[in-house]
């Protein structure tokens, strides 16, 4: 009853929702334990750390801090903000520059040829799709049914084998097995299905899979958007590349955000 | 040497040539996601030189251990820019001033490091415990959420959660950075 009490507390604490008595009283039960203290800071630090608009807020007496704030003043980290703000003044200015037009318009029409021949070599010396494809697809990257202190399922298991082994038309009959009957964990069944169905290079049947993902209300729904981008890519499909990854860059808590806007920003 | 080994080694060395590269290849994705944010460019520029520095001094320094070097020079921004977002302007890290600014970047690289502990922890729970943190703390109801996890009742989920923060909790207490890092 006491860990039902304790979440149920520190919840409607962390959101604010104590009334001035409620609150003072459960400040009182946190001096008196120690352990349910704990539990309340540790769970705010955890919220903070999680959220993506929120960050730790308070005054740092940690013993870690003393020496770091030392080490900022020190020469070799002087000397590196030296270099990287010199850096940044060449790098960022450089592309401020204004030219007046009448004084400069012979250097500003070479300029133009050049920049149009440039713009042709950009174009042709851009990373090709295929290359992209290959530095961003991470098939091996899977989700893990090793579990820490609970029982293991032998089916999902043994679906994590099959992939590993290269066993792909066996992972998916296992996968579809399973899902048939499982309530729990299905979209990291789906997952390693339409992986497999990736590896066996029948894309239209994994985007089906991988959009039946997207379109759930798993956790972790925007997987399925990620990987569906990942088959775009590899099928020269820019269109609905470009749409997938907008979509993705929409929220930063969706899946690989970082590396959807990457992905975005060396196609556009 | 690993290819993330060398670009670190290069990063730490302050190879002009990698400098060039870590810029054309990071700071525009730095750039769209402060924008996307309410941010400025010259918020982006501010932040990305900040991150370096950090980052710098994280590898250097503390020696961290990264699984990805880009990744996490990217996460230093982000989380830059959510402190500077979620703060008033006092303590705003002004890139080019005679201000010591040192206490406000010693500040952020030690929270910095609480945040790896505790995304690095997380990142080890089951599925389950993470996808039932991750909507208590989202502030999603437990009658919602004992309906999207299929938990009996509310109660149920509740203790779920518990057994979920208490069993992560433990895994950062008994990490010997904690002690370092956590407020005296």
């Amino acid at each position: 009853m006491e860990d039902f009490l304790w979440e149920l507390k520190t919840e409607r604490f962390l959101n604010g929702e104590m009334t001035p008595e409620e609150l003072l009283a459960f400040e009182q039960e946190q001096v008196a334990e120690p352990e349910l203290k704990e539990y309340v800071t540790l769970s705010l630090q955890l919220k903070k750390a999680l959220s993506e608009k929120d960050w730790f807020s308070h005054k740092n007496t940690s013993a870690h801090y003393n020496i770091v704030k030392k080490w900022y003043q020190e020469e070799d980290v002087l000397d590196f903000k030296e270099k990287i703000q010199q850096y940044a003044a060449e790098e960022f200015t450089s592309k401020k520059k204004v030219y007046s037009l009448k004084k400069y318009w012979i250097p500003i029409a070479a300029a133009c040829i050049l920049a149009c021949i440039a713009m042709i070599y950009q174009f042709t010396a851009q990373p090709s799709m295929q290359q992209l494809y290959s530095e961003y697809a991470t098939w091996s990257d899977t989700p893990s049914f090793i579990v820490q202190d609970e029982n293991t399922t032998n089916g999902k298991e043994q679906i994590e084998l099959l992939y590993k082994n290269k066993q792909y038309e066996e992972c998916i009959s296992a996968a579809e097995k399973f899902l048939h009957t499982a309530a729990t964990d299905k979209t990291n069944v789906m997952i390693y299905k339409g992986f497999s169905l990736v590896q066996l290079h029948g894309y239209s049947k994994a985007l089906n899979v991988f959009e039946t993902i997207s379109k759930s209300d798993a956790i972790d729904a925007s997987k399925g958007l990620w990987y569906m981008a990942l088959i775009y890519l590899k099928t020269e499909d820019t269109e609905n590349l470009k749409t997938t990854l907008q979509i993705i860059t929409t929220s930063d808590t969706n899946y690989q955000y970082s590396k959807a806007l990457e992905l975005l920003h060396s196609i556009e | 040497m690993t290819q993330k080994e060398d670009s670190i080694h290069k990063f730490l060395n302050g190879d002009a040539a990698f400098l060039k590269q870590l810029y054309a290849k990071n700071y525009y994705g730095v750039e769209t996601y402060i924008l996307k944010n309410s941010g400025t460019k010259d918020n982006a520029k501010d932040i990305f030189q900040h991150g370096l520095l950090v980052l710098y001094t994280l590898l250097k320094k503390d020696k961290l251990q990264v699984s990805s070097f880009d990744n996490y020079l990217f996460s230093v921004c982000k989380n830059l820019w959510i402190k500077q977002s979620s703060q008033n302007s006092v303590t705003k890290l002004p890139l080019q001033t005679l201000v010591d600014e040192s206490p406000d970047l010693a500040s952020f690289h030690v929270e910095q490091l609480q945040w790896s502990l505790y995304k690095e922890k997380y990142e080890l729970l089951k599925e389950t415990c993470k996808s039932i943190i991750k909507m208590t703390l989202a502030n999603i109801s437990y009658a919602e959420i004992s309906k999207k996890l299929k938990y009996p009742n509310e109660n149920a989920a509740r203790q779920k959660a518990f057994r979920c923060k208490t069993k992560l909790f433990k895994m950062i207490k008994s990490d010997s950075r904690f002690k370092n890092l956590k407020n005296n």
